[in-house]
C-alpha cells in the first residue's frame, strides 16, 4: 500500500472541507483533502444561505444576524449556538448569538476573499432572489452571477426571464408568471416580468438540451454572439432593463459572458438560482479547487487506524488501489446522507469513524422513515432526519455517546454536523463556512 | 370527505396485486439472473443530480439527445435489462472513461453498469451486436488477440524501417523461459505501435532488467469485457495464466493501461503473487530516477494526455509520475493542459461503431490543443496514441502538433548517452 502524509488530512470536498483546506494551507499546515466524488454543494445554487427561516418564526429573517441571534436564544444544539460560546458555556454578560455572528461575519469574509471577492452582500442584511421554478428565497451572499438579482432592490424594473426552446428543464412563462405572483405579494418594487424564449440558433439541432451544453457554447465567442443576437430578436421593441437567466451563462467563464451580454444588450443581467442539474454549484467547486491551494486527492476512505485517543492514519481506496493518509489532524466534513456522511448499516452511524448521530435533541440509531419525515416535502416543521448528524463541542470536536470528545485530533465541518437542517432553515453555506473556520481555528490551538 | 387510513391501505394492496400480476406475466416471458437484481439496485441509488451529465465527453460532442448519458443507463436501463436490445446505440456511445463515476455522489459504476448491459446484449441477441465487434470476436476466436498479427517478415520490415527512422538499434525479442519481470505488450503494441514495443523492450535491455516476453501473445480479456463478452474474456484469462505461470515471473510489466488494469485484476482473481506495474510505475518505484538520468540538452514543452483507465483505476498518482519522468529524466518543461484528463475519444470501441463521435471529439481535443499554443503532446497509452495519430492526420494538416510517445522518447535519450 502506498503510504502519503501531511499534517491535515481533509476527509470531504465540499464547501466545507475545500474551505478548511484553505484556511490549513494558509496558516502554513500541509494539507491534503480527500474526497470520493461531488457532494451536495456541486448541486447548490452557490449563494451563501445564512439564516432565512426558523420554526416559531412568522416569515423570514431580515438578516442573517437576525436568524442567527433568533435560533441560539431557542435552540442550545444548533451549531451557531456552539459557535456563540466562546469559552465553552453561554456568555450572559453580552446579547445572544453576538460571537456566533462576529465568527460567521469573519469566516465569510475570509471566504470572500478566498475566492477574489465574487459575493457580494452582508449578514445584517438578506437579500431576496428569484428561482427558476418562481419562488422567492432568502439568502445572505450574492455570488457575481446573481449581484443584480436580488428582488428587493428593484425599482420601477422590468425583467425579461430568457428561456430556450428544447431547454426542457426551465420554463419562462411559468417562472415569469409565478415570480409576478411573489413580488406582488413581497411588495417589490417590479414594473413587469415577461417571459422572452429564444430558438437559439447555435443549438437549432437539438431538442433535448442540458444546461451543461449550452453553457459550454456560451463560452465560445461565435455562438455567444449568436445568443445574444437571438435574444435581440426575440426581445424585439420590447423594453426591459433586466433579464433573468436560467443556469446556462458559462462554466468557467461566466464572468465574461455575463458583462458581454449586458454590454450588448445594455441591460443588467442575472441568474435565477436553480435545482440540479446546474451549473452554479460546479463553478463554485471548480473555482474553489483552483483557488484552495491544498492538495485534491481522488478515494473514498474505507478504514481508519488510532491508538484510542488519537487518530494516526486513515485508509483510501480509489478503485482498485489502496492508500494510507497519515496526519497530525483529521477534519471530517464529509456532509449527510447525499454523500454518505452518514449511513444506514442496520444502525445509524457517522460512515468513517462510526460515530454516534443525534437528531439536535436525542441520539438515534436506527432510521425511522415513518417517524423521521413530515407528510409534506416542504413542511414548515422541517424533516427530522435531515437534522441527523454527529454531535460536536463548541470547539466542533466530535463527541462519542458519553458526551467525550471522541479523538483528541479530530475536528468536524459542515452538514455532517447534526442538529440543524439546512435545507429549511436556508442556513447551509453559512454553517459550512463558519463551521469550517472555527475547526481549523481548534486545529490552531491543539497544535499550541 | 378524506381518505381514510383503511382505505388508503385497501388501495395500496390492489395496486400492489395489480404489480404483481404484471411481473409474474414479464418473468414468464423474459429470464432475469441474479446478477440483474444486482444492478437493478442502482436505480434507487442515483439521486438524479445531473452532474454526470456535466462531464460526460459524449454528451458534450452530441448532446444528450445525442447520447442519453450515464443518468438514462443509471435509471431507466438497469430496471429492465432485457429492453436492451432496444437500444443498443445507448450502451455502445459510452467511451467507458469512468469520467461519471469520478463525479458521482454516490459512487455509481456506470461503466460496469454499461459493460453488463453489453454483456446481456450478447446473451440476448447477438445479431443486434454491431458488426465491427463481431470481426474482433473472430480475431480473439483465431488469433487471441484484437488484431489480426501481420506476417512476419513484413512486420520485421517495418520495425527495422520505423527504429532506423528515429536512430534506434534493433534488439531481438530475449527468449528466456524463467525471468524477473515479464514485459507484457499488449494486442495494440504488438500488432499496430511496433515502435512502442521496440522502444519500451529496449529501455529495459538497457537498464539491465532481467525480463522475457511472451512468445505468443495472449489479449488479457480487457478488450473483450469492453464489449461485454465475458465469455471469450474469461477463457482469454486463463490461457494467459497458464502462461504467466510457466515464466514465474515477480513482476509483470506493461505499456498499456488497459492491460494493466485488466492484468491487475487477474493477477488478484488467480492468487497469483505477482506484482502488475505500468512502464511508468516501474521505472520510478523499482528503477529509480537516479538511474535513469540524462543530461539532456534538448528544450521541450511538453503536454500529456493521460490514460483514463490508469488514473482512474488506479489513483492520480500516475500523473505525477509521468510529469515526473518527463521533467527528471527528459529534461523537459511540462505544461498541463485544459483537456489534459479528457478521454481521447479511443474508448470502448466508440471509434469502430461511431466514428463520428470519435473524430468530433478529437476535433475538439485538436483545436483546443491549438488554442493553448501547445506543440508537443506525450502519451503513455497506446490507444491515446493510436486516437491522437488519427486525430492528427484528420485535424492537424498544418502539421503545428506532434505527438511524442514517451517510450520512443525515453529509449532516444538513453541510447544517446
Amino acid at each position: 500500500m502506498r503510504k502519503y502524509r501531511a499534517d491535515v488530512v481533509i476527509i470531504g470536498g465540499g464547501i466545507s472541507g475545500l474551505y478548511a483546506g484553505y484556511l490549513a494551507n494558509k496558516l502554513g499546515y500541509d494539507a491534503i483533502v480527500i474526497r470520493k466524488g461531488q457532494g451536495a454543494t456541486a448541486l447548490s445554487s452557490g449563494n451563501i444561505d445564512i439564516m432565512g427561516y426558523y420554526e416559531g418564526q412568522s416569515g423570514w429573517f431580515d438578516s442573517g444576524a437576525e436568524g442567527i441571534r433568533f435560533v441560539t436564544k431557542r435552540n442550545p444544539t444548533h451549531p451557531y449556538s456552539l459557535l456563540d460560546m466562546a469559552e465553552g458555556v453561554p456568555d450572559l454578560t453580552i446579547e445572544h448569538g453576538k460571537h456566533a455572528i462576529m465568527l460567521t461575519d469573519d469566516s465569510i469574509k475570509e471566504f470572500n476573499t478566498f475566492l477574489g471577492n465574487i459575493y457580494t452582500g452582508s449578514i445584517a442584511k438578506n437579500a431576496y432572489i428569484g428561482t427558476t421554478l418562481g419562488t422567492i428565497k432568502p439568502t445572505g451572499y450574492l455570488p457575481f452571477y446573481m449581484a443584480n438579482g436580488d428582488l428587493s432592490h428593484h425599482n420601477d424594473t422590468k425583467i425579461g426571464v430568457v428561456g430556450i426552446y428544447g431547454y426542457a428543464d426551465f420554463d419562462a412563462g411559468y417562472c415569469a408568471d409565478s415570480l409576478k405572483h411573489f413580488s406582488k405579494q413581497y411588495h417589490f418594487g417590479i414594473d413587469e416580468i415577461c417571459p422572452v424564449t429564444i430558438k437559439f440558433k447555435g443549438l437549432t439541432e437539438q431538442s433535448n438540451l442540458d444546461p451543461f451544453n449550452i453553457a459550454r457554447k456560451l463560452e465560445i465567442d461565435e455562438y455567444r454572439q449568436k445568443f445574444i443576437d437571438d435574444i435581440k430578436t426575440a426581445l424585439g421593441s420590447k423594453e426591459v432593463t433586466h433579464l433573468a437567466f436560467p443556469p446556462i451563462l458559462g462554466i468557467d467563464n461566466a464572468k465574461v459572458v455575463v458583462s458581454d451580454i449586458e454590454n450588448e444588450l445594455g441591460v443588467k443581467v442575472f441568474e435565477l438560482a436553480s435545482l440540479p442539474p446546474n451549473t452554479q454549484g460546479l463553478r463554485l467547486v471548480s473555482l474553489m479547487e483552483r483557488t484552495s491551494g491544498a492538495k485534491i486527492q481522488r478515494g473514498e476512505v474505507i478504514s481508519f487506524n488510532s491508538d484510542g485517543s488519537k487518530i494516526k492514519s486513515v485508509v483510501v481506496r480509489d478503485y482498485s488501489s489502496k492508500f494510507l493518509f497519515e496526519g497530525d489532524f483529521f477534519i471530517l466534513a464529509t456532509g449527510k446522507f447525499i454523500s454518505d456522511g452518514i449511513i444506514d448499516t442496520g444502525t445509524l452511524k457517522e460512515s468513517v469513524f462510526g460515530l454516534p448521530v443525534f437528531d439536535g435533541k436525542v441520539w438515534v440509531k436506527h432510521f425511522d422513515p415513518l417517524k423521521m419525515s413530515e407528510r409534506q416535502l416542504i413542511s414548515p416543521k422541517g424533516h427530522r432526519f435531515l437534522r441527523i448528524g454527529i454531535r460536536v463541542n463548541y470547539k466542533m470536536q466530535p463527541l462519542n455517546d458519553e458526551m467525550n470528545i471522541a479523538y483528541e485530533n479530530l475536528v468536524a465541518a459542515g452538514s455532517v454536523i447534526g442538529g440543524y437542517d439546512s435545507a429549511f432553515e436556508l442556513s447551509g453555506f453559512g454553517v459550512a463556512i463558519s463551521t469550517a473556520y472555527k475547526a481549523v481555528q481548534t486545529l490552531q490551538e491543539l497544535r499550541g | 370527505m378524506e381518505v381514510t387510513y383503511e382505505e388508503l391501505v385497501q388501495k395500496s394492496q390492489e395496486n400492489y396485486e395489480k404489480i404483481e400480476m404484471v411481473l409474474k406475466k414479464e418473468l414468464k416471458e423474459v429470464h432475469l439472473y441474479p446478477e440483474d437484481l444486482e444492478y437493478m439496485d442502482t436505480f434507487g441509488k442515483c439521486i438524479n443530480c445531473g452532474l454526470c451529465i456535466s462531464v460526460c465527453p459524449v454528451i458534450e460532442e452530441v448532446g444528450i439527445n445525442g447520447f442519453l448519458g450515464p443518468r438514462e443507463i443509471d435509471v431507466s436501463m438497469v430496471r429492465n435489462v432485457h429492453h436492451v436490445t432496444d437500444q443498443v446505440d445507448v450502451i455502445f456511445k459510452c467511451i467507458g472513461c469512468n469520467a461519471c463515476h469520478e463525479i458521482c455522489p454516490r459512487k455509481i459504476p456506470t461503466k460496469e453498469i454499461v459493460m453488463f448491459l453489453r454483456h446481456k446484449l450478447l446473451m440476448l441477441d447477438k445479431s443486434k451486436v454491431p458488426t465491427p465487434l463481431h470481426s474482433v470476436m473472430n480475431n480473439f476466436d483465431q488469433h487471441k488477440m484484437f488484431y489480426e498479427p501481420k506476417p512476419i517478415e513484413k512486420r520485421q520490415k517495418i520495425i527495422q524501417r520505423q527504429l532506423k527512422k528515429v536512430g534506434l538499434p534493433y534488439i531481438p525479442d530475449p527468449e528466456k523461459e524463467h525471468a524477473d519481470v515479464l514485459f507484457y505488450t499488449g494486442c495494440k503494441a504488438e500488432n499496430r505501435l511496433y515502435l512502442m514495443r521496440e522502444a519500451a523492450k529496449l529501455i529495459l535491455t538497457k537498464l539491465n532488467v532481467d525480463f522475457t516476453m511472451l512468445k505468443d501473445m495472449v489479449c488479457c480479456g480487457y478488450a473483450s469485457e469492453e464489449m461485454g463478452d465475458y465469455e471469450r474474456r474469461d477463457k482469454l484469462r486463463s490461457e494467459l495464466v497458464q502462461k504467466i505461470k510457466k515464466v514465474s515471473p515477480k513482476y509483470i510489466v506493461t505499456i498499456c493501461p488497459g492491460c494493466t488494469a485488466s492484468l491487475k485484476r487477474i493477477v488478484e482473481k488467480y492468487g497469483l503473487d505477482i506484482n502488475v506495474k505500468h512502464m511508468v510505475e516501474y521505472l520510478i518505484d523499482d528503477i529509480g530516477l537516479k538511474n535513469l538520468t540524462v543530461n539532456s540538452n534538448q528544450e521541450l514543452v511538453v503536454t500529456m494526455q493521460y490514460p483514463c483507465n490508469l488514473y482512474r483505476e488506479f489513483g492520480d498518482y500516475i500523473k505525477d509520475y509521468f510529469k515526473q519522468i518527463l521533467e527528471n529524466v527528459g529534461n523537459a518543461t511540462v505544461k498541463e493542459a485544459s483537456i489534459s484528463s479528457k478521454c481521447c475519444g479511443g474508448g470502448a470501441y466508440v471509434p469502430l461503431i461511431y466514428p463520428k463521435i470519435s473524430n468530433k471529439m478529437l476535433k475538439t481535443k485538436v483545436d483546443a490543443m491549438k488554442e493553448e499554443n501547445v506543440k508537443v503532446i506525450t502519451t503513455i497509452c497506446p490507444e491515446c496514441n493510436l486516437s491522437w495519430n488519427t486525430g492528427l492526420h484528420l485535424f492537424d494538416k498544418e502539421k503545428t502538433l506532434e505527438l511524442l510517445d514517451l517510450f520512443v522518447f525515453l529509449a532516444a535519450l538513453l541510447y544517446s548517452r
